[in-house]
């Protein structure tokens, strides 16, 4: 009994280990928000069908994708903060880098701010509403310090009603539905989200330059990366053709758009 | 990376920086309070279920260890639930408060539980003996926590150990929130999903140096421990 049970144990380990290493598979880490969205369950299974090239996926903040791609961790990133990938291009470890698709970012709170404008929103949590940032330094944490600079607030002076979280968009937009909070939020999350979660959009403009969310694709340079053949290069002009980038516009969550294609 | 985080965690500790040492203060508040808290009805249940005959005891040992394998994450999960939903009343959420409790409960059955692995035995035999010698009903108690002392101290260690360490639960009660509720773990799980694995490597460093150092002052007091 006890020697067929060290014997299961044996078998099991083996398993998972050999299971780990099957094949050589092209790593494509991602923001949680992408991840968080289902997109790339829908199309990747497209991509993978086509060339038969198997993929994984692991999905962090954009600060960490970035840096997983200089420690070689990486083929492909897809993240959405332009300053930061401009700064990987410059420092020489991307090869490429394109901006292929974009959505946009919104408020999400207990109540609807019943107001004209971006500025009069923020205006109106600034009077004291409970508000959480990511305070991560990720591309949201960024876009939403820059949003309150741009209406001249000084972030510095916010008093307690300013919560920093230091995590992710899911677990931080949950702290706000569990508290009745306010926090800037991609369209994206905030969908995949909204059904299981006491929280709707205080204020949103799709329209807004102010709010636009721009996801890029970069391939890593195979110098920091080692040579992944043509796996990577076949991923970048994937996903940046004509046809992905309608199979893209055409995946909907309850209805909804959630990505749209970028026109240059 | 590691050697650089080490210089990293020297230049943290010599920065003075507040929030640093804020966070290090916050997370030896809590873990201390809670496994002090924690400690005593811990203790006491570890030894009358080791002492006890009772119908049932095969039951609660195994439910006792069971519990002492709660992921912190689903006990965290657990007083969330209560901080949302009874307990609303008290405004738990993300507070501090709300941490200690998480660890409270967290290391309450890992306290009971390894007095009752490591010294059910010698706290049967201590009581048959004392029978024995006639001791009265008073002397038997006194006796019985003179003669359990290293195995509660192993347990104490044991709890706060589990304490310190674990951030699921701190995380998703406290939510990391900058100033109020960050501690140690938390803050290496932010800055790792962050990409800053310097810093987080640093404040792994000071968090064992810590630890090292509360063995180290505890050391001259249990010789039979440490000797």
């Amino acid at each position: 009994m006890k020697r067929r049970f060290l014997s299961l144990l044996v078998v099991l380990t083996l398993a998972i280990v050999l299971t780990g290493c099957r094949g050589e598979r092209l790593t494509i880490v991602t923001t949680t928000s992408l991840e968080n969205s289902g997109l790339l369950e829908e199309i990747l299974p497209h991509f993978e069908a086509e060339y038969g090239i198997r993929t994984r996926v692991v999905a962090v903040g954009t600060g960490a994708a970035l840096e997983m791609g200089r420690l070689g961790q990486a083929d492909i990133l897809l993240v959405h903060d332009e300053s930061l990938e401009q700064k990987f291009m410059d420092e020489g470890y991307g090869a490429l880098r394109k901006t292929f698709m974009y959505n946009d970012f919104l408020l999400a709170g207990p109540e609807v701010l019943a107001v004209a404008s971006l500025e009069e929103a923020l205006g109106k949590i600034h009077e004291g509403l409970l508000f959480y940032s990511r305070g991560d330094d990720s591309a949201t944490h960024a876009r939403e310090r820059r949003l309150w600079e741009t209406y001249g607030y000084e972030i510095d002076g916010f008093g307690s009603w300013y919560k920093e979280t230091g995590q992710g968009m899911g677990p931080t937009l949950n702290m706000a539905a569990v508290s009745a909070g306010y926090t800037l939020t991609d369209r994206a999350t905030y969908l995949s989200m909204r059904e299981n979660l006491d929280i709707g959009i205080a204020y949103e403009n799709p329209d807004a330059m102010d709010l636009m969310n721009p996801y890029s694709v970069i391939k890593v340079s195979a110098a920091i990366r080692g040579d992944s053949g043509e796996k990577a290069s076949t991923f970048y002009a994937w996903i940046t053709s004509p046809a992905t980038v309608e199979l893209i516009g055409r995946f909907r969550v309850d209805g909804e758009q959630l990505f749209k294609p970028w026109e240059d | 990376m590691i050697w650089e985080g080490l210089k990293t965690a020297f230049e943290l500790l010599v920065s003075f920086d507040w929030e640093i040492y804020q966070i290090i203060l916050l997370s030896l508040a809590i873990s201390l309070s809670a496994t002090l808290a924690a400690g005593v009805p811990g203790v006491l249940f570890g030894i009358l279920v080791s002492i006890g005959r009772f119908k049932g005891k095969r039951l609660v040992k195994l439910l006792l260890f069971t519990f002492m394998g709660v992921p912190p994450v689903v006990m965290g999960l657990v007083v969330l639930l209560l901080a949302v939903g009874p307990l609303r009343p008290f405004n738990l959420v993300f507070t501090r408060t709300a941490m200690f409790l998480a660890q409270f409960l967290l290391v309450l059955p890992i306290i009971a539980g390894s007095i009752v692995i490591s010294s059910e035995r010698t706290q049967v035999r201590i009581l048959e003996t004392a029978t024995t010698l006639g001791a009265r009903r008073r002397q038997k108690v006194t006796l019985l926590i003179k003669e359990t002392k290293p195995f509660i101290f192993m347990s104490l260690i044991l709890g706060f150990s589990r304490a310190i360490a674990e951030v699921g639960a701190v995380m998703l009660v406290g939510g990391n929130i900058k100033g109020e509720t960050r501690v140690m773990t938390t803050f290496i799980a932010m800055n790792t999903s962050m990409g800053q694995f310097g810093t987080s490597i640093a404040m792994g460093g000071i968090l064992l140096l810590l630890a090292f150092l509360i063995h180290l002052s505890l050391s001259p007091f249990r010789r039979d421990f440490y000797g």
